[in-house]
Order: structure tokens, then C-alpha cells, then sequence
């Protein structure tokens, strides 16, 4: 049993860990291309990131009602290309703010974080 | 922020967001699939495919509704829903455990209204915890609550460090004769410091000023809120001129509704001077004093200071001071008294009977408990945790709790004015007493314990035997039949505790009403008269006031005697003066005596009974040689077996060599002048009219305030004060009466504490009697129905139904007999708090521990019988077919 358990928390630090780009990786699509559905916003991410980010497409979910919780989106019932009934997100003006804060801190810990480890190469 | 509000509000909201998740992720799937199909897969395995990318569209969903709602607190309410669903089908559990709840909280709840109204709510005085009132400690009479002499407290004001303020008030009954009818009302001199000790500022206007204390100065008064309003309207009134015995006072203040110093009664206050005569009178007990302790200092400290004034003082002046010390007593005891410690054993005994209550639902809820066990393990079996099931067990007893207690505070509120009608007119609060936003959070705490105490051993029980599951039902059983047994030996314990104190108080107020108080209180009613010093001075005028008035008043239609004292029985007023037997040694130190300043008649109208020689007559005036009559207690402590009758003892409270000496005329029987449960004191009588042979004003001030008694010859007496009023006015058109009362209602109010307790004893004992009871017969029909196949087996072999009937008698009867056992010792160890209550009964009275615990086996072999019976009637055939 306890490798099981092992292999259990393991996989939460790791969407722990997930979480918070995947919200940066949400808002920065909707900021792009605009309102979009949650099978949209999965297929972007995909398309963009390749090969590199595996996305479990079932986390986008939660991860749109979050954001739609704080503000930063907002969303309502669409039609889809091929005429299906489908729920369209977009940002706010809020989700707006904070993509460009988010951005930004991204930017800066990452390069810090490129500095450290190109130093002690 | 925003998140935690938005989830909060979705708790227990499934909506059409949840129907727009299925489309939304059937969409997904669709389009997923479709774009697996583009890529050449066939479309079951597209579809497949599709979910494995999303991640299950089930787990999804689950992620989706933990995000959207707040976990812990959708779990509570589901398990509220659940809880509500069970407790709703098995009505007859909900029913007798919310009613056994309430019952117990309301009782709780009245309870900690009257308790906070009288121990808690802080006096309305600033820092009302720095407030002392003194006393003079007559130490060789062991009577700690003396009047103060105005010498000893200014010595002790002049003299102490720790204390911050002091002041003496000396209570006064005069007549306010101005802006309406004559009224009696209740003037507090009050001398220099009353502001800074009380620390009150008047509503309107200004306290005294100094210069206003000195003798001599313009004469000014506050007056209190509720005579503003009534005499005056509430209208402007600063610079408005009372009359007080015809005096003109400036009214110079309104002191607020809640200021009450040091009674409730007090109507006005005015100045009193202190003049060089008062710093050397050290022997006229008259004054109340208040002091206010020094910031940082505790009243301990300044106990110990003025003690050791006092014994300064004795030193000093050994003539005046030699038996006397102080008695220091925090303000808030002094002024509820004996209330306290009835409040404390009632509180502690509601506690009781609320451990009793929590313990018999607790027992329910087990045997219900493992009637589930069967659910139990279904849910643990589809993988709910077992701190999950104890925390739905937990909710729905805080759901039973939370039900008993809503009622209960419902009951107590209905049942206010009842605890309004019940409380005495003595009886000093000064906050209502009343359900408010601190007894509500009171009983809501309660409820919370109350839930946890009888939920937590049945919910971990439940949850331990639904792990060892189905398979050793009956083991489990066993141990839920022994944690039964325990719970009905708490509450048989706890009911004999509860019993024993009602027996105790019970046998205590039997005693006392049994006494005689020494006097006939039916048919007799008291009023107070206070004659203005302006109009009855030093002539015979107040002689001639009583003369003409007792004339009229024994010639009434229904008055069989008519006569008058300073101080009443049970009013709570004495006075005591030294005395002399002439020709026996002088005692040291002297003995002394309550002395009584009557009318003739007085004894008669009391019904006091003449043991020997005569009662007062007409003819007893201040020409006539001085009398006086002794009671039983004087007789035997002065006299001891010989003929008191011809004897001289000296009169108005003179020692050798300054004595007057009068002769005992007669010998009445003893008065329980402090209520039935004090022995009598030695008491000396002294004529009214007779009394101007001793000098000093204090006697001739109190002839000026009698207590008139009459006795009807039939019927309510209250019906004769009409009559006498319209008499008094006859004779002094502008003279009140105040303070009419019955003797009957003075003795009842006497006995009020004793009552009211053994009353409240008996409705706990008796109802943790009942919820024991319920408790043993609960235990042993679960026991029965627990070892049905057992019992089944054994009278199949051929045992006797009665052996059978036996077994569960004696099985159910241990529980009981280890609580009467332990409760037993409970109440001797409890004795000693309830010894306070008790009169003439030890608080470890054999007789009535005994006759309890008796009683309480009794009670048990009766709850018990039921299903024994049951029990030897099994049907061997039909129970042994069930499985």
C-alpha cells in the first residue's frame, strides 16, 4: 500500500505546482485570441506548447471556475463553429490587471531563476 | 477573498452550472473524439482516447464541484440533511431527547438569568470592585454587623492609607411635606467623601459641595430619579425647595434611575455635618460607612490596615472601644447576602440535572447507535473514513442538542414573568431579570457541550463497532450494553445527590416552619410613622400623638389590639444596650440585651404570651415609677432559676455607676426577632412615655419613628388600613404612614430562601429521578432484547422463567446499585456546599442518605421490573427461529 500513497502525493505537489501557471496559461489565451471554450482553450495550449506540457485537459475546469470565481473571467453560453451549444470564457477587465502583474513577476522569478542557475553551472 | 465568499455561497446550491458541466464536458469529449478520428482512429477508440486526454470525465467533474463549493462545509450540510432525514424517522428518539434537552435548558437558562442579574451584572457604582462597606464588630457579643459611632469613623477615615474615600451615611424616615400629600420617605445623610466614593455624577445638576458639610451651612438635597418623576414630573427642578419635617431643603441634583445608595428605597440624600460632639461620641451606633479602596489595592489589604486601626482604637479609648473591632465586607456581599449561596448550590444543581439529561440521551443514542451498525458499515464500505462517521454521528446530536436547547430557551422565555412573580420584594438586582444577549450565548454554549458530552461516547463507540462490522454484532452489543450500565450509574449517582440535597433542604424547611416565632403573625399589620422633630420636640407633644392615636385605634371596628415598636420582628432592625442587674456583681465584659421602646399594647397585639407579672398599661407614663419586661432569655441568662418578677435592672442601657434602675414588672416569651431559624436574643422592653429618663436624643429619635402593629379580630388585617390611616390624620392631618406589611408576608419572606430552595431541590431531584429511571428501564429492555437468544436457550433448557427474570433484574440492578453507592458518596462529599442551607439537619444526615438511596433503589427495581418480566416471557420457539 504505501507506494500507492507515495505516488499520490507526489502527483498533488505536482498540480500543486501546475496550478498556478496553468491559470497564467488560461488568461494569457483568452487575452490572445479572445473569448474561447474550455476544449479551445486546451487545444491552444496544446498546439503552442507542443510536445513540451502535458496538460490532463480535465484540470482546465476547475482551473476556469477559480478564475471565474476571483473576477478575472467571465463566461456565458456561446455557439460553437459547428453549431454546438458551448460555454465561451473571456477576461476581464480585472483578469486584465492581473494577467499583466502575473506576467510580469513570471518574467522577473524567472530570470532570476536563469541567473542563479546559469552562476553555479 | 472573493473566491471563498463565492464558494461559501454556493454550498448546498446544485444548479444549472452543474447540468452546463455535463454539456460542457460532453463537448469537449465530442470534439476531442472527432479530432482523434481526423487522426485516422476508429471511433470507439477515439472516443476512449478522448476521455484518457481529458482525465476521466467523472474525476473532472468531482475536481470541478470541490472547486466550486467549500468541502467542509457542503459535507456539514449534508450531513444536517441526513441527520434531519434520520432523526425525523425515528420520531419517538427525537421527541424524548429534544424534550429531555429542553426541559433541562430552560431550566438552566431561567436559572443563569437570575444568577447573572445577581452575581455577575457589575453594581451600578464606578469600579464598584474598590467598594467596602464597614461595619463595627461587637466582638463579646459575636455580632460582626453593627451600626458605626460617628467617632470611630472618623477615626478610621482620618487614620487609614489604603483607603481612597469614605463616607457615612446615617438613614433617615421623614416626611416630605411639600409639592403634594404628606409622604414618609427614606433620607440618606450622607457626610464629606460621598462623591468620591460612590463615584456617580446626578443626572441634572451637581453633587454637594464641601462647604455645604459644614454644620451650619444652607441646607441642600439630590433627590432620587424615581421621586423626580413621580412628585415632580421630571420638570425642571434644580433650585426647587423640598420640605423635610417642615425644614426648606434646595434641591440641587437628580442622581440617575440605577443609583441606589445604599437601598433601592433611598429617596433623598442631604449633607450631614460632623461636629466636634460626633468626633467624640464613640458609643451612638447610627451610621452606615462606605469606603472606596485605593486604585491597585485589593480590599484584603485594606481589611488588614483597618483592623489594625480598630485595635489601635481599642487601646485609646478603652472606655468606649475596649469590645469593639471592624468588619470590612466587599460591597456586592454585602448587599446580596445570603442570595449567593442559594444561587451557587441551585446553579450547581441545574448542572447536575443537565449531566443527567446529556448522560440518558447519550444512552439512547448508543443503543441507536448500534441498531445502525448495519448502515454504518455499509458507509464505511463505500469508503467513508471513520473520522467521517463520527463527525455525522457528532452533527446530528449537535442537531438534537441544538433543537432541545431553541426550546428550552423558548420555555424560559415564556416563563419569565413566572421568575418575576417568584422573586421576593426584597430580593435586590440591579439589572432585570431577564433573557438577553448573554443568556442566549449562555445556553447556546451549553447546547454546544451538551451536544458534544452525550455525542462523542456513542458517536466513536458506533464507529469502533461498525469496523469489527456485522461479524461480532453481539460483542460489540456487549459493549454497548456496558457503556450503558455506566452511564445509568452516573445518572442514578448524580439523581441521589440531587435527592439527598432535596431531602436535606426539604427536612430543613420543615424544621424551620415548624418553629414557633414567639408571636401570632396571622391577623396582624405593621406600618411606619415618622414624627417631624420640628413639631415633636421636647415637650409631651409625641406622648399626646400616640396617646390620642392608640385611643382611636383600639377603638376601631375589627381591631382586637392596637400598640407600637421601634424595631419589628423581622424587619431586620435591632438595637442593643448594656444592662445591670441591681445588687449582683457588674459583669466584664457587661451583658447586654436587645432592648424594644413599645406602647402598650404592642405585646398584646403580637400575641406575645405573658409568662409572668404584667404587660405595659396606660398607666406605666413618665411620672410613674420606671418598668420594665424581660423575655424568657433574659429571665434564664440573668436570673437563671429565680423570680426575676420585683427585681431592678437598669433602664435605658446605664452601667454602675451611671445608672437608672427600673423593676421587672413582667416576663414574656422569646420572639425569633431574626427570622425562625436564629435563636431569640435576651430582650428588655421599655414603655415609650418612660423613656425621656435617660438623656441623649438617640431613644426619643426612634419614639418618633414606631412601627404601629394592630391585629384584626378577623380577616385579612389589610383591610383595616384605611381605618388607621384616616385615625393618623384625625390626629396629625399632615402625617403619612409608610411600609404597610403583615407580619404573615415578613415571615414568609423570611422564609423565602429556604422555600424557594427546597422547592427547586425537589423539581431537580425529582426530574433527575425520572431521567435515571428512564435511564435503568432504557439499559435493561436493551439488555433483554440483546441477550433475547441467550435467555431463549436458557429456559429452553428447562430454567425457571422467575430464575430468568432473575438474572436480568440482577444484571440491570448492578448499574444502579453502583451509582446509589457512588452517589452516596458524592453527596456526603457535596455536604458541606448545601450546609449553608441546612438548619437543624447534619449535611451528612444518616437517616435521610439512607431513606434516599432506599427510595432510589426502590425507584430502580420498579424501572427494572418491566423488562425482567418481559424478559422470563420470552417464547424459547419463536426466538430462537428469528435468525
Amino acid at each position: 500500500m504505501w507506494y500507492m500513497l507515495n505516488t499520490d502525493m507526489s502527483a498533488t505537489e505536482k498540480t500543486d505546482i501546475l496550478r498556478g501557471t496553468l491559470d497564467l496559461l488560461v488568461m494569457k489565451t483568452l487575452d490572445v485570441l479572445g473569448p474561447l471554450h474550455g476544449y479551445g482553450i486546451a487545444q491552444r495550449i496544446q498546439q503552442v506548447s507542443g510536445a513540451m506540457l502535458s496538460l490532463n485537459q480535465g484540470t482546465l475546469y476547475p482551473a476556469l471556475l477559480r478564475l471565474e470565481q476571483r473576477g478575472w473571467i467571465q463566461s456565458r453560453i456561446g455557439t460553437s463553429d459547428n453549431n454546438r451549444r458551448a460555454r465561451f470564457y473571456a477576461l476581464t477587465a480585472a483578469g486584465r490587471r492581473q494577467l499583466r502583474q502575473e506576467t510580469e513577476d513570471w518574467v522577473r522569478v524567472s530570470g532570476v531563476i536563469n541567473r542563479i542557475l546559469k552562476a553555479t553551472e | 477573498m472573493r473566491e471563498w465568499f463565492m464558494r461559501v455561497l454556493s454550498v448546498g446550491r446544485r444548479g444549472a452550472r452543474d447540468a452546463d458541466l455535463d454539456e460542457e464536458l460532453r463537448f469537449h469529449v465530442d470534439e476531442l473524439t472527432r479530432q482523434f478520428e481526423r487522426q485516422g482512429l476508429a471511433h470507439d477508440r477515439a472516443s476512449a482516447a478522448a476521455v484518457r486526454e481529458l482525465g476521466g470525465v467523472d474525476h473532472t467533474k468531482q475536481a470541478w464541484r470541490d472547486q466550486r463549493t467549500w468541502l467542509p462545509l457542503e459535507e456539514l450540510l449534508q450531513d444536517m440533511r441526513y441527520g434531519v432525514r434520520l432523526l425525523r424517522r425515528s420520531k419517538g428518539l427525537t421527541v424524548a431527547a429534544t424534550l429531555m434537552l429542553a426541559a433541562t435548558v430552560a431550566a438552566t437558562t431561567a436559572l443563569f438569568t437570575v444568577v447573572d442579574a445577581v452575581l455577575l451584572a457589575p453594581l451600578p457604582y464606578a469600579h464598584a470592585e474598590q467598594l467596602a462597606v464597614l461595619f463595627e464588630d461587637y466582638l463579646t457579643q459575636h455580632a460582626p454587623n453593627v451600626s458605626v459611632t460617628p467617632g470611630n469613623f472618623l477615626e478610621w477615615r482620618s487614620r487609614a492609607r489604603t483607603i481612597a474615600a469614605m463616607t457615612a451615611i446615617d438613614q433617615r424616615q421623614q416626611n416630605l411635606t411639600s409639592d403634594g400629600d404628606p409622604l414618609q420617605v427614606n433620607v440618606g445623610a450622607v457626610t464629606r467623601g460621598f462623591a468620591a466614593t460612590v463615584g456617580t455624577q446626578p443626572v441634572t445638576g451637581r453633587l454637594f459641595t464641601d462647604p455645604e458639610f459644614e454644620p451650619g451651612s444652607e441646607r441642600v438635597a439630590l433627590i432620587s430619579h424615581a421621586l423626580w418623576t413621580t412628585r415632580y414630573g421630571g420638570g425642571a427642578i434644580e433650585g426647587r425647595t423640598l420640605r423635610l419635617d417642615e425644614v426648606p431643603y434646595t434641591i440641587v441634583g437628580v442622581m440617575p434611575a440605577s443609583f441606589m445608595f445604599p437601598t433601592p428605597q433611598q429617596e433623598i440624600w442631604v449633607p450631614l455635618p460632623m461636629t466636634a460632639a460626633d468626633r467624640e461620641n464613640r458609643t451612638g451606633h447610627t451610621l452606615m460607612a462606605v469606603a472606596r479602596v485605593r486604585d491597585h489595592l485589593t480590599i484584603d489589604a485594606a481589611r488588614r490596615e483597618l483592623q489594625g486601626i480598630a485595635e489601635l482604637l481599642r487601646r485609646e479609648f478603652p472606655a468606649s472601644n475596649r469590645e469593639w473591632g471592624i468588619t470590612v465586607t466587599p460591597a456586592r456581599d454585602a448587599m446580596i447576602g445570603q442570595t449567593t449561596s442559594v444561587l451557587t448550590v441551585m446553579m450547581g444543581a441545574v448542572a447536575l440535572l443537565l449531566v443527567v439529561a446529556c448522560a440518558n440521551v447519550a444512552g439512547l443514542l448508543l443503543t441507536h447507535g448500534v441498531g445502525r451498525s448495519r448502515e454504518l458499515a455499509v458507509r464505511t464500505a463505500l469508503g467513508a473514513s471513520r473520522l467521517r462517521i463520527v463527525r455525522q454521528l457528532l452533527t446530528e446530536s449537535l442537531l438534537l442538542s441544538g433543537a432541545g436547547a431553541s426550546m428550552g430557551v423558548a420555555g424560559a422565555w415564556l416563563a419569565q414573568p413566572l421568575l418575576d412573580a417568584l422573586r421576593p420584594q426584597g430580593f435586590l438586582t440591579w439589572k432585570p431579570v431577564a433573557i438577553d444577549v448573554r443568556a442566549l450565548v449562555f445556553s447556546a454554549a451549553t447546547a454546544l457541550a451538551c451536544g458534544v458530552l452525550f455525542g462523542t461516547a456513542p458517536a466513536i463507540a458506533a464507529s469502533r463497532a461498525n469496523i469489527a462490522a456485522t461479524a461480532s454484532e453481539r460483542a460489540s452489543g456487549r459493549r454497548t450494553s456496558r457503556l450503558r450500565q455506566a452511564l445509568v450509574a452516573l445518572e442514578v449517582a448524580l439523581a441521589v445527590v440531587l435527592v439527598a440535597g432535596a431531602a436535606l433542604v426539604g427536612r430543613t424547611l420543615r424544621h424551620i416552619t415548624a418553629i414557633d416565632p414567639g408571636f401570632q403573625p396571622e391577623s396582624v399589620v405593621a406600618m411606619t410613622v415618622s414624627l417631624p422633630p420640628t413639631r415633636y420636640g421636647a415637650d409631651r407633644s409625641v406622648d399626646q400623638f400616640y396617646r390620642a392615636l392608640f385611643e382611636r385605634l383600639r377603638a376601631l371596628p375589627g381591631v382586637r389590639a392596637a400598640g407600637a415598636v421601634q424595631a419589628l420582628p423581622l424587619s431586620g432592625n435591632t438595637s442593643v444596650r448594656p444592662y445591670h442587674v441591681q445588687g449582683t456583681p457588674p459583669a466584664d465584659p457587661p451583658a447586654v440585651a436587645h432592648y424594644r421602646i413599645v406602647i402598650p399594647g404592642y405585646v398584646e397585639a403580637m400575641a406575645i404570651p405573658l409568662r409572668a407579672g404584667r404587660t405595659f398599661t396606660d398607666g406605666d407614663t413618665a411620672a410613674a415609677p420606671l418598668v420594665v419586661m424581660i423575655n424568657e432569655t433574659l429571665r434564664r441568662q440573668a436570673w437563671g432559676q429565680a423570680n426575676p418578677i420585683g427585681s431592678r435592672i437598669s433602664f435605658g442601657g446605664g452601667l454602675p455607676p451611671n445608672v437608672t434602675y427600673a423593676e421587672v414588672v413582667g416576663v414574656v416569651g422569646d420572639v425569633r426577632h431574626f427570622g425562625p431559624a436564629v435563636p431569640p436574643p435576651a430582650e428588655m422592653y421599655w414603655p415609650a412615655e418612660q423613656i425621656d429618663a435617660i438623656p441623649g436624643e438617640t431613644l426619643r429619635r426612634m419614639r418618633r419613628n414606631l412601627t404601629l402593629v394592630a391585629s384584626a379580630q378577623s380577616g385579612d388585617p389589610l383591610a383595616l388600613v384605611g381605618s388607621i390611616r384616616d385615625a393618623v390624620r384625625s390626629v396629625d392631618a399632615s402625617q403619612p404612614i409608610a411600609n404597610v406589611r403583615t407580619l404573615t408576608s415578613l415571615l414568609s419572606a423570611s422564609l423565602w430562601l429556604s422555600r424557594a430552595a427546597a422547592w427547586l431541590l425537589s423539581v431537580f431531584g425529582g426530574a433527575a429521578l425520572v431521567l435515571a429511571s428512564l435511564g435503568i428501564f432504557g439499559a435493561a429492555s436493551y439488555a433483554v432484547a440483546q441477550r433475547r437468544r441467550e435467555l431463549a436457550v436458557r429456559l429452553a433448557l428447562g430454567a425457571e422463567p422467575r430464575a430468568v427474570a432473575r438474572l436480568v433484574l440482577a444484571g440491570a440492578l448492578t448499574g444502579a446499585l453502583a451509582g446509589i453507592a457512588a452517589g452516596i458518596a458524592l453527596a456526603a462529599a457535596l455536604g458541606r456546599s448545601v450546609s449553608s442551607l441546612l438548619v437543624g439537619v447534619a449535611p451528612s444526615d444518616p437517616a435521610t442518605l439512607v431513606g434516599v438511596s432506599a427510595a432510589v433503589a426502590v425507584v430502580a427495581a420498579i424501572a427494572t421490573w418491566v423488562p425482567a418480566r418481559r424478559a422470563a416471557r420470552i417464547d424459547p420457539m419463536q426466538a430462537l427461529r428469528i435468525d
